[in-house]
């Protein structure tokens, strides 16, 4: 009798332990979540894709409609196997490699399940849709401004924010007519600005991340802003590049 | 007399009377202050030496003057020959003095007086260097009335300085010409001041109000009675005029003259048969007026306005940028009536030979006509004639509108028909309103029997004849969003086309989006492969489109499918072109093998039992799928498109199912052209 008795606590802790340790997984699965909730990197690349083509429409005057497939940044091509590369790759994360032994499949497939149950938006989050066709409106919207935009910024009348947006530098560096639609232009070019920021957070299921993609903007703007432009410190100082 | 000692205040009074010599003595009178009618001084010091020979030199200073209103003269010193003998005269007077707002003066000054019956003369030039140089004359009789001429020119900072706001910059010079006369000696009766302005210029310190190269005159003339009331004439001859967001330059035709009668009162002023001529842009009558703390009220009557310039220079500045009436142009003449206070309280407007039109060329409305009045306490009414447009490629014919309107909203009166592809739009129950500052615009109506001929010709698609008819329960339009609540069915290819949540994004916009759910009922195939030479099927087609997203006119995303349906009486037969180039648009490279080929050269047509393709396109990557649909797809690695039936029978199997969408279109433009398309990655 005490023989079973003490089994059964063996068992009991031995399940106990288990438990726990599966807790463990579930609970160091999680904070992985929150360390690529937001995904910085692939914010950082998008705002380089978009800010060097706005910049190149405004030098050329030119609004050009960019749909997924079509845009010169992301060409699709054919891989080596013959099999379209349009197909997504498979996460890592899903695609266990069959040469795996099964323990190490099983993991994964644990450690998936966890990871997707603990935050389904973490696939997502790593890489930004900017295809939306909210997105690629707002983008030709903001390349049309900034077509208008383009000798102010040269001349130096506006420059760009440490918040990603724009403001008047210095009106007198324009002429009188060219000034009368400075305030105008001005609040149409944030509206815009702000429209696409809040087009790329809705496209990838994040409202909420529009602080953050502005602010990944903002730092776009000035460090690939052309020689010439005027833009704001983090202080709030205006400096020329 | 009485005057005087009433007003002369000696608060302290020194006199030193010495004899130095025997032939020079001094006098001298000092007081801590004198007050006389419009003018006082502080510490004031009159000194008077005499030099024998009838002459005395005489000294006089202030600590500090005022004059009027005017104060900020200080360290006031003044001196002159005096000769006494015969009348009184003052010759090669000199004096400085410090002004707040001129600076450092400098005068030279000469004067007589008639000893016996008090007429006076005096002739002064003044110079500074902010203040300018002046030379002026007066002239008193013994009966107290006087006349003075007063001439010089100065820098216009000096004298904006006092008109313009604290920290805003001047330039350009000021030539003034003046005269006066008084029937007393502290009392202006009548005055005329001519001033010309010479590259004249201002700016505030943000630079958004400004002026630059400016020249104009100025006539004022002045009367005193019981109030003061005279005339003012300004001509702009040149020169740039900035108030943000409206901008002016002065136009080359001719100078814009502006003028009125004027009346300043106690507590009030008034403009009255005010008149603007603005060469080439029209003319207008305006008054103007104050009455206490009330808010200023004014009014402008228009004439002749030109509207092109008119919408260009003063109505588009006040319009969105990038938005579409910010980039319309506008023509013809308009007759305009506002009178404000404070804010806009009503309007009165005729427009005639009216044109809008977009330089992009997606909105043409020609012919407009409209008159009205809007009062901002009470309803209005107004209206709206044109003869033709055209909204995108599409030409639309007239439209007779009659409006309510409120201080915020407009309301339809009665039904309007606008003639459209051959059959017309009816609007009911509109409804604008303007409240919060953004137009949003509701209705609703009906498509009446437009042909789809002249729309696919427009638009430079094949030609294909049909109707479309519909009934529109709401047609909205808010932040450049169009959209409808309802359904929209075409009668097309012998059967129906059905559209509905039809809504489009960025209307006239750079880049619009469309969005809409789309299905087909019983489309006879045979016309419709005739009409787009895609080779001959006959049957009937049912089919969707679901969640269709088009971007600038371009599908983006959507979920389509489409398949036969059995229709008694009808044929399911294709031929063998048809089948080749459903076989291309399925991912094949067309029937390529040598027996596949003289197969179906043998047979010209065949039967077939099911005939389906579905596509899903997202991402640029259109997924396809047969017959089975997306479901069966996906179980299998092929899907099928053509299920033949009887003998000959024919096939048709995809394996790939992921394709570019530029690739497929590529493939179904090239099969309705009858080319072979280029071969691309699948």
């Amino acid at each position: 009798m005490e023989n079973r008795l003490k089994t059964v606590r063996r068992l009991a802790q031995s399940v106990t332990r288990s438990l726990l340790g599966l807790a463990m997984v579930a609970l160091l699965s999680a904070c992985v979540t929150v360390n690529i909730y937001f995904p910085a990197a692939a914010a950082q690349k998008l705002a380089d894709q978009v800010v060097e083509q706005v910049y190149r429409a405004a030098e050329k005057g030119k609004v050009e409609v960019h749909e997924k497939g079509t845009a010169p940044a992301a060409p699709a091509t054919p891989s080596a196997s013959g099999r379209s590369a349009v197909a997504p790759a498979p996460s890592a994360w899903l695609r266990p490699s069959p040469a795996a032994p099964w323990w190490e499949r099983g993991a994964g497939a644990l450690a998936n399940t966890v990871f997707t149950s603990f935050s389904g938006t973490a696939r997502a989050a790593a890489d930004l849709n900017a295809s939306s066709p909210g997105v690629v409106a707002a983008r030709a919207e903001l390349e049309s401004l900034a077509a208008q935009m383009q000798p102010y910024f040269v001349s130096g009348a506006v420059g760009y924010t440490n918040a990603g947006l724009v403001a008047v530098h210095d009106a007198d560096a324009v002429s009188l007519a060219q000034r009368a639609a400075l305030p105008g232009l001005v609040a149409s070019y944030n509206r815009a600005l702000g429209n696409l920021y809040q087009q790329i957070a809705d496209a990838n299921g994040h409202p909420e991340w529009k602080a953050q993609i502005q602010e990944t903007f903002a730092q776009a703007w000035i460090r690939k802003a052309p020689p010439g432009y005027w833009y704001q410190t983090a202080g709030g100082a205006w400096q020329r590049k | 007399m009485r005057r005087w000692g009433a007003l002369l205040a000696v608060l302290g009074l020194g006199l030193s009377h010495g004899c130095a010599q025997a032939r020079a003595t001094i006098l001298e009178l000092r007081a801590q202050s004198i007050t006389g009618p419009g003018f006082s001084l502080q510490q004031p010091r009159l000194r008077l030496h005499t030099l024998g020979h009838g002459g005395e030199r005489i000294d006089l200073s202030s600590a500090a003057l005022q004059f009027g209103r005017h104060g900020g003269w200080q360290q006031a010193t003044f001196a002159c020959t005096l000769h006494t003998s015969g009348p009184w005269r003052c010759d090669a007077g000199t004096g400085q003095i410090l002004s707040r707002a001129y600076g450092p003066l400098s005068l030279h000054f000469s004067g007589a007086i008639a000893a016996l019956n008090g007429a006076a003369g005096m002739q002064l030039t003044l110079r500074g260097k902010r203040a300018g140089d002046w030379r002026g004359q007066w002239q008193s009789t013994a009966g107290g009335t006087w006349h003075g001429h007063l001439q010089g020119q100065a820098p216009a900072q000096t004298w904006l300085a006092s008109l313009l706001p604290p920290h805003w910059h001047s330039s350009g010079t000021l030539v003034v010409t003046g005269q006066a006369q008084g029937a007393s000696w502290h009392e202006l009766s009548i005055a005329a001041v001519d001033v010309e302005a010479h590259n004249l210029g201002w700016q505030s310190p943000d630079g958004l109000q400004a002026a630059e190269h400016g020249r104009a005159s100025l006539r004022v003339v002045a009367m005193h009675a019981t109030d003061w009331r005279g005339s003012a004439v300004l001509h702009w001859q040149k020169g740039a005029l900035l108030w943000t967001p409206w901008f002016a330059e002065a136009p080359k035709e001719g100078p814009v003259q502006l003028s009125s009668n004027w009346l300043v009162g106690k507590g009030f002023w008034e403009l009255r048969d005010g008149e603007l001529r603005w060469p080439g842009l029209g003319q207008a009558g305006f008054r103007a007026g104050r009455m206490g703390r009330q808010p200023l009220a004014w009014s402008l009557d228009a004439r002749e306005v030109q509207m092109r310039p008119f919408y260009a220079q003063w109505i588009r500045p006040i319009l969105s940028t990038g938005s579409v009436p910010a980039r319309l142009d506008a023509a013809g003449v308009a007759e305009i009536a506002l009178r404000f206070g404070p804010g806009l309280r009503s309007a009165r407007w005729r427009w005639r030979d009216g044109a809008l039109t977009d330089p992009r060329g997606y909105l043409r409305i020609d012919g407009i006509s409209s008159s009205g009045h809007w009062s901002a306490t009470g309803p209005g009414r107004a209206g709206l004639n044109w003869r033709e447009g055209a909204v995108y490629a599409l030409p639309f014919g007239a439209l007779d509108g009659d409006f309510t309107l409120g201080p915020h909203t407009l309301e339809s009166r009665s039904p309007m028909q606008v003639a459209l592809l051959g059959g017309s739009i009816g609007l009911r129950n509109l409804r604008a309103s303007w409240r919060t500052g953004r137009l949003s615009l509701r209705m609703n109506g009906a498509l009446h029997d437009l042909q789809l001929a002249p729309l696919t010709r427009d638009l430079g698609w094949p030609p294909f004849s049909g109707t479309l008819s519909a009934s529109l329960p709401q047609l909205a339009y808010a932040d450049g969003r169009l959209s409808t609540d309802g359904t929209l069915a075409a009668q097309v290819f012998g059967g129906q086309v059905e559209v509905r949540d039809l809504a489009i994004s960025h209307f006239l916009g750079t880049a619009p989006v469309l969005t809409a759910d789309i299905r087909l009922h019983r489309l006879h195939l045979r016309p419709m492969t005739d009409v787009f030479h895609f080779g001959y099927i006959n049957g009937a087609l049912d089919g969707y489109i679901h969640h269709l997203v088009l971007l600038d006119w371009r599908p983006v995303s959507f979920d389509a499918r489409l398949y036969s349906q059995r229709e008694p009486g009808l044929e399911q037969e294709i031929s063998a072109t048809a089948i080749e180039n459903l076989s291309r648009l399925g991912g094949g490279g067309g029937i390529g093998g040598l027996f596949q080929g003289l197969y179906l050269r043998l047979f010209k047509t065949f039967h077939y039992e099911k005939l389906g393709m579905g596509v899903r396109l997202t991402d640029g990557v259109a997924e396809l799928s047969g017959i089975g649909g997306a479901e069966d797809a996906e179980k299998s690695d092929h899907f099928t498109l053509l299920q033949g039936a009887g003998l000959p029978r024919v096939n048709i199997v995809g394996y790939n199912r992921r394709t570019q969408w530029s690739e497929l279109v590529s493939r179904l433009l090239a099969a309705i052209r009858g080319e072979t398309p280029i071969q691309g990655g699948p």
